[in-house]
C-alpha cells in the first residue's frame, strides 16, 4: 500500500499554508512534527477531505483519491484535534452513529464497538453520557471511533492530548500494535509519542518539509552537538550565550543542563546522545521564538 | 458592562435583527397612522376638526345626497376619498364631540351606577371588597367633578395608546440579551473560564444583566421614540396639558392625568412590563446550555397568559402577562380587584406585580448563577439500553425528535393548545341553537319533505300570530294578556331564525345542498382567519425552536467533520430533511387541528360532499368542487406553508452554523410577522 502526496499546496489568500509538500508513505507510523501554524492540520484536513487543496494531488496505490472518492474514505480513519461529539449521546451510542456513517452493518458494528470500547478501557463507561466523561475518556473515545472499522489509513491529530502519562503510554503502544499493515500518520507536539515508534519522521515548518528521515538519521545529524553541562544554579542563565537550553535538572552540585551547541561551553560538559526533541529544538527553537 | 455589550453588538446577526425590528416597527407604525380602513385617515380627521362649526350642516347635505347619489354634491368640502367616507368621518367627529360635551353627565352616570349597585345589594354586604370597591369607584369619579375635557383632535395620542406591536418587537431585544450573554456563553464553554475568575460570579452576572437592560432601554428609546416622532410629525399630539379624558377611549379614565402625564406613565409601565419579561427570560437562561428550554418555557408562559386573559376570574385576567402589557387599557376603566376585604385599583397592582416579578427574577437569576455548577456533575450512567443499529435514518430521526427536543416541543404545543381551547366556551347562542335545530332537519339536497316542513312551519307561525291577535282582542288586561300569550310569543321568536334558514334553503340552485353554515362561516370568516393566523404564529415559533439547531448542531459539536470525512453529508442531510418534514407535519396538525375540532364540536361540519357553491363563504374556492375538496386545499396550503417555513429555518441553520442566531432570525422573520398580522387584524 502506498500513499503518495504530490506537490501539495494550499493558499489562504496571499498566505501559503502549504508550499508544495511531497511525501510518500507505506505501511508503518509516520510522525508529523512542527510548531503551531506549520501546516500540519492543513495537511491532515486535505488528506481527510475536509479542505480542498489549491493544487497538487494525493494518490493511493497510484490512483488519485479524488477519483477514488468513497473507496478511499472507506479505508480512512480520522481522529481530529478538537473533540467532536454530541454531548448528550452515550459513548456506545456515539460509536453506533459513527458506524452508521461508515456504512457498517449492524452486527459488524456491534462486534467492533465492543472491541474498541474494551481496547481503550471504555467498556465500563459505555452507557455514560459523553458530557459527563473526563477529558481523557473523551480522547480515547475519539480514538475508538477512528479505529472502529479497522481502516487501512489512520490520520491522528494529537492523539494523546489530555491523557495522563500512563494513558499516553497505553495509547502509544496501542497505536504501535494496530499499525501493522496500516499507514498511520500522527501529528503531535509530544515528541515522545512518535520518537521510538515512528518509521519515519517528517518535520514541517511554514508549509514546507524541512527535515525527513528515521529517528536515527535525524538524531545522527546532531551528533557531537548535544552536551550535558554541570553548572552552579546561579550561572544557568549564562549558558544561553553558548547554545539552546533543552532541559534543566537539579544535580548533586548545582544544575544539570542539556545544551544544544555546536561547541562545548566553558563549563564542565560531556557530549551525549541526541534525542528527537533536540532535533526539534534545533530545527524550530530559535526561529519560532518561544 | 462594555465587554458584555460588545458580545451583543459584535454579532452581526444581532445587529441586523435589531435594526430589522426598528425598521419594521417604523414602517408598521407609519401604516397605522395613515390607515384609511374606516374610509378616512386620521390626518383627514385632523383637517376636518378645523371646521367643527359647519359639520352638522355638511352631514345634512351628505345624507340628502345619499338618497340620490347621481346628484352633484355641493356645499361640502371633501377631505375623505369619497362622500361615504366623508359622512362616516363627520359622524365620527360629531360622536366624539358629543361625548366630550356630555362628559359631566357621563361621569355622574358612572358614579350613580356604582352607588346604585351598592344600594341594591348587587355587590354583596357593606364591608365586603366588592362593596368597598364600588364605594371607591364612586369616590374616584366624584373627585373628578369640575374636570373639563378639551374638544380637540386627539388622533396623534390615540395611535400611540392603541399600538401594541412595539412591545412584541421589544421582547426580541430581551430574548437576544439572555440567549447571547448566557446560553451562547455556556455553549461555547467560555462561562467555565469566566466563573473561575475573581469577578466571575455576582459582578459578572450584574454586568450581563445590565448589558441586557441597556439593550432593552436602547431598543425602547429607538422604537418608542420612532412612534412618538412619527405620531407628532404626521398627526400632532395637540395640547399636552389637556386632560387625558379628552382623548377618544379615555373618557372613563379615573385619574386626572394630563396627556403628557399619561404618556409618561404609559411608557414607564410598558418599560416595567418589558423589564419583567426580559428578567424572567434572563432567569430562564441562567442554567441551560441550549436555547430550547428557555424559549419553550417562555412560550408556555405566553400560552398561559392567553389562557389567563380569557378567564372569568378578575385577578387572572388582570395579571395575565398579555393583559399586563396593555398599560393604556388599564386607564380606560376603573377596576377594583379584591385583596381580601380591601379593593385595590388595577392601575396600582399591575405595575407592582410586574416590579415584584422583575426583582424576583433578577435575584433568582443571580442566586442560580452564583451557586450553580458550570460543568455537568452527573456521573451516573444513563441506564437506558443502547439500541444497536447503524441506520442513518434512525439516528437522524432520533436527533430531530429526541436529542434536539422536537418531541418535547410537540408535546408543549399540544398542551398549550389544550389549555387554550379548554377555556373556550361551547355554549351556543340562542340564534345558533335555533339555527342548528332547523339545519339538522333541512341539511342535504332539497326534497319534497323539506318543502313540506317549511310550509308547515310557516303555517305554524301564522297560526301563532292569529292566536295572539285573538287573545289581544279578548283580553284587555295587559298583564294577563302577557301571561296567557307568553308561550306563543316565545315560540314566535323562532321566526327570525327560521326566516334566515328558509332564505338559505330557497336560494339553493340546482345541484346545491343545504349546508349548515355556522361552522364553515366561523372557520372561513374573520374569526377563523384570526384563529388560523394565531395558529400559524404559534406553529412558526415552535418550528423555530425545534429546527434551528438541526443543521447548526453538526458544526457546533464538530461532528460535521466526521460526516464530511466519510463523504456522507448528502445522505445525512436527506434523512434530516425527511425527519424534519415529518416533525413539521405533526406540528402543523397540532397547531391547526384543535380549532377545527372545536368548531366541529360546537357547530358540526357536515355535508362535506356538497358542492362548495352551496355556501356563499365557500363559493370563492370554485363553485363545483366539493366542500371536502376545499378543506383538503386549505390544509394542503397550511402544510405547504409549514414545510416552506421549515426549509427556511433549515437553510438559516446551515448558513449561520449557530443555533441561537438561526433561532432568532427565524423567529423574527416568521413568527413575529404572523403575530403582527394577528394584532393588526384585531
Amino acid at each position: 500500500m502506498e500513499l503518495r502526496i504530490q506537490d501539495l499546496r494550499k493558499n489562504y489568500g496571499a498566505k501559503q499554508a502549504l508550499k508544495g509538500v511531497t511525501l510518500t508513505m507505506t505501511e508503518g507510523i509516520y510522525g508529523l512534527l512542527g510548531p503551531n501554524g506549520a501546516g500540519k492540520s492543513t495537511l491532515m484536513n486535505i488528506l481527510t477531505g475536509n479542505l480542498p487543496a489549491t493544487s497538487g494531488s494525493i494518490f493511493l496505490d497510484g490512483r488519485d483519491i479524488t477519483t477514488l472518492g468513497k473507496a478511499f474514505r472507506s479505508r480512512l480513519g480520522y481522529m481530529p484535534q478538537y473533540q467532536a461529539f454530541y454531548p448528550g449521546f452515550t459513548a456506545e451510542q456515539f460509536l453506533c452513529y459513527i458506524a452508521s456513517l461508515r456504512g457498517m452493518t449492524k452486527n459488524h458494528a456491534k462486534e467492533r464497538i465492543a472491541w474498541a470500547l474494551e481496547l481503550l478501557g471504555l467498556w465500563e463507561v459505555r452507557k455514560k453520557s459523553i458530557r459527563s466523561m473526563s477529558g481523557g475518556m473523551r480522547q480515547r473515545l475519539l480514538l475508538a471511533q477512528a479505529i472502529l472499522d479497522d481502516p487501512d489509513i489512520l490520520v491522528l491529530d494529537e492523539p494523546t492530548a489530555g491523557l495522563d502519562p500512563r494513558q499516553r503510554t497505553i495509547v502509544r503502544n496501542l497505536i504501535g500494535e494496530i499499525s501493522l499493515q496500516k499507514i498511520v500518520l500522527i501529528s503531535t507536539h509530544v515528541v515522545s509519542d512518535v520518537e521510538f515508534t515512528a518509521k519515519e519522521l517528517v518535520l514541517l515548518s511554514q508549509g514546507e518539509i524541512c527535515l525527513q528521515g528515521t529517528q536515527w538519521e535525524l538524531t545522527s545529524q546532531l551528533q557531537g552537538q548535544v552536551w550535558e553541562v554541570s553548572v552552579p544554579e546561579n550561572q544557568v542563565g549564562e549558558l544561553e550565550k553558548y547554545g539552546t537550553v533543552c532541559a534543566l535538572a537539579k544535580g548533586e552540585k548545582g544544575a544539570l543542563v542539556r545544551l544544544l551547541a555546536s561547541q562545548a561551553p566553558p563549563f564542565p560538559a560531556e557530549p551525549i546522545r541526541p534525542s528527537l526533541e533536540d532535533v526539534y529544538l534545533h530545527q524550530f527553537g530559535e526561529a519560532e521564538g518561544l | 458592562m462594555s465587554w458584555e455589550l460588545q458580545k451583543l453588538f459584535g454579532s452581526r446577526f444581532v445587529a441586523l435583527l435589531l435594526l430589522g425590528a426598528a425598521i419594521l416597527n417604523g414602517v408598521l407604525f407609519y401604516n397605522h397612522c395613515t390607515d384609511d380602513a374606516p374610509g378616512y385617515t386620521l390626518l383627514e380627521m385632523k383637517e376636518k376638526y378645523e371646521s367643527q362649526e359647519s359639520l352638522e350642516a355638511e352631514l345634512e347635505l351628505l345624507e340628502a345626497w345619499a338618497w340620490d347619489p347621481s346628484q352633484k354634491l355641493e356645499g361640502v368640502e371633501l377631505v375623505a376619498k369619497d362622500p361615504f367616507g366623508e359622512r362616516r368621518l363627520i359622524l365620527d367627529i360629531l360622536g366624539r364631540m358629543e361625548e366630550i360635551e356630555n362628559y359631566p353627565d357621563y361621569r355622574k352616570q358612572i358614579q350613580a351606577e356604582a352607588l346604585a349597585r351598592m344600594r341594591f345589594g348587587l355587590v354583596g354586604d357593606p364591608g365586603s371588597a366588592p362593596y368597598r370597591g364600588q364605594e371607591r369607584v364612586a369616590e374616584i369619579y366624584g373627585n373628578l367633578e369640575g374636570l373639563v375635557p378639551e374638544n380637540s383632535f386627539s388622533g396623534g395620542v390615540e395611535v400611540l395608546t392603541q399600538w401594541r406591536i412595539t412591545e412584541l418587537l421589544l421582547l426580541l431585544f430581551g430574548l437576544v440579551g439572555g440567549l447571547f450573554l448566557l446560553v451562547q456563553e455556556r455553549r461555547a464553554g467560555t462561562l467555565m473560564l469566566l466563573r473561575s475568575t475573581r469577578h466571575g460570579r455576582a459582578r459578572l452576572y450584574l454586568q450581563k444583566y445590565t448589558a441586557m437592560l441597556a439593550l432593552l432601554v436602547l431598543g425602547a428609546v429607538v422604537l418608542y421614540g420612532t412612534n412618538l416622532t412619527l405620531s407628532a410629525m404626521l398627526l400632532g399630539l395637540g395640547n399636552l396639558n389637556r386632560s387625558i379624558q379628552s382623548v377618544q377611549g379615555f373618557l372613563a379614565c379615573p385619574v386626572p392625568f394630563t396627556v403628557l402625564g399619561f404618556l409618561i406613565t404609559m411608557y414607564l409601565e410598558k418599560l416595567i412590563w418589558l423589564w419583567m419579561c426580559s428578567s424572567l427570560f434572563f432567569l430562564l437562561c441562567v442554567r441551560p446550555s441550549g436555547a430550547a428550554v428557555p424559549m419553550v418555557v417562555f412560550a408556555a408562559v405566553a400560552g398561559l397568559g392567553v389562557y389567563m386573559a380569557n378567564s372569568t376570574n378578575l385577578w387572572l385576567r388582570s395579571l395575565s402577562p398579555v393583559a399586563m402589557a396593555d398599560s393604556a387599557a388599564r386607564y380606560q376603566r376603573c377596576l377594583m380587584l379584591p385583596l381580601g376585604n380591601i379593593p385595590v385599583a388595577e392601575q396600582f397592582i399591575v405595575p407592582l406585580v410586574c416590579g415584584v416579578l422583575g426583582l424576583g427574577s433578577f435575584f433568582g437569576g443571580l442566586w442560580l448563577f452564583c451557586t450553580g455548577a458550570t460543568v455537568p456533575v452527573d456521573a451516573v450512567s444513563t441506564g437506558r439500553p443502547t439500541l444497536h443499529h447503524t441506520s442513518l435514518l434512525r439516528f437522524e430521526t432520533y436527533k430531530v425528535f429526541l436529542y434536539g427536543g422536537g418531541l418535547v416541543v410537540l408535546a408543549v404545543l399540544l398542551l398549550t393548545q389544550l389549555l387554550i381551547y379548554r377555556g373556550y366556551s361551547t355554549q351556543l347562542s340562542i340564534y345558533q341553537e335555533r339555527y342548528t335545530h332547523y339545519a339538522r332537519i333541512l341539511e342535504g339536497p332539497p326534497t319534497v319533505e323539506k318543502e313540506d316542513f317549511l310550509e308547515a312551519e310557516n303555517q305554524r307561525f301564522v297560526q301563532l300570530e292569529e292566536k295572539i291577535a285573538r287573545f289581544r282582542q279578548e283580553i284587555q288586561d295587559e298583564m294577563v294578556f302577557q301571561q296567557v300569550t307568553a308561550e306563543y310569543t316565545a315560540q314566535l321568536t323562532w321566526r327570525e331564525t327560521f326566516q334566515d334558514v328558509e332564505l338559505q334553503y330557497r336560494s339553493l340552485e340546482a345541484g346545491q345542498s343545504f349546508v349548515p353554515r355556522l361552522g364553515y362561516e366561523y372557520l372561513f370568516g374573520r374569526q377563523g382567519q384570526r384563529a388560523a393566523l394565531r395558529s400559524l404564529a404559534l406553529l412558526f415559533l415552535v418550528q423555530a425552536l425545534a429546527l434551528s439547531g438541526v443543521m447548526a448542531r453538526e458544526e457546533e459539536t464538530g461532528v460535521g467533520l466526521f460526516q464530511n470525512t466519510f463523504g456522507v453529508v448528502r445522505q445525512v442531510n436527506r434523512r434530516k430533511y425527511l425527519a424534519c418534514g415529518i416533525l413539521t407535519l405533526l406540528l402543523a396538525t397540532a397547531a391547526f387541528l384543535p380549532e377545527w375540532l372545536y368548531v366541529n364540536r360546537m357547530f358540526g361540519l357536515t355535508q362535506l360532499g356538497a358542492v362548495s357553491s352551496s355556501l356563499p363563504i365557500l363559493s370563492k374556492f370554485g363553485g363545483e368542487i366539493p366542500i371536502y375538496g376545499v378543506v383538503i386545499l386549505v390544509w394542503a396550503l397550511w402544510f405547504a406553508a409549514a414545510l416552506l417555513a421549515a426549509a427556511w429555518i433549515l437553510f438559516l441553520s446551515a448558513k449561520t452554523k449557530r443555533t441561537i442566531p438561526a433561532l432568532l432570525v427565524s423567529t423574527g422573520t416568521l413568527a413575529v410577522p404572523a403575530l403582527i398580522g394577528l394584532l393588526l387584524m384585531q
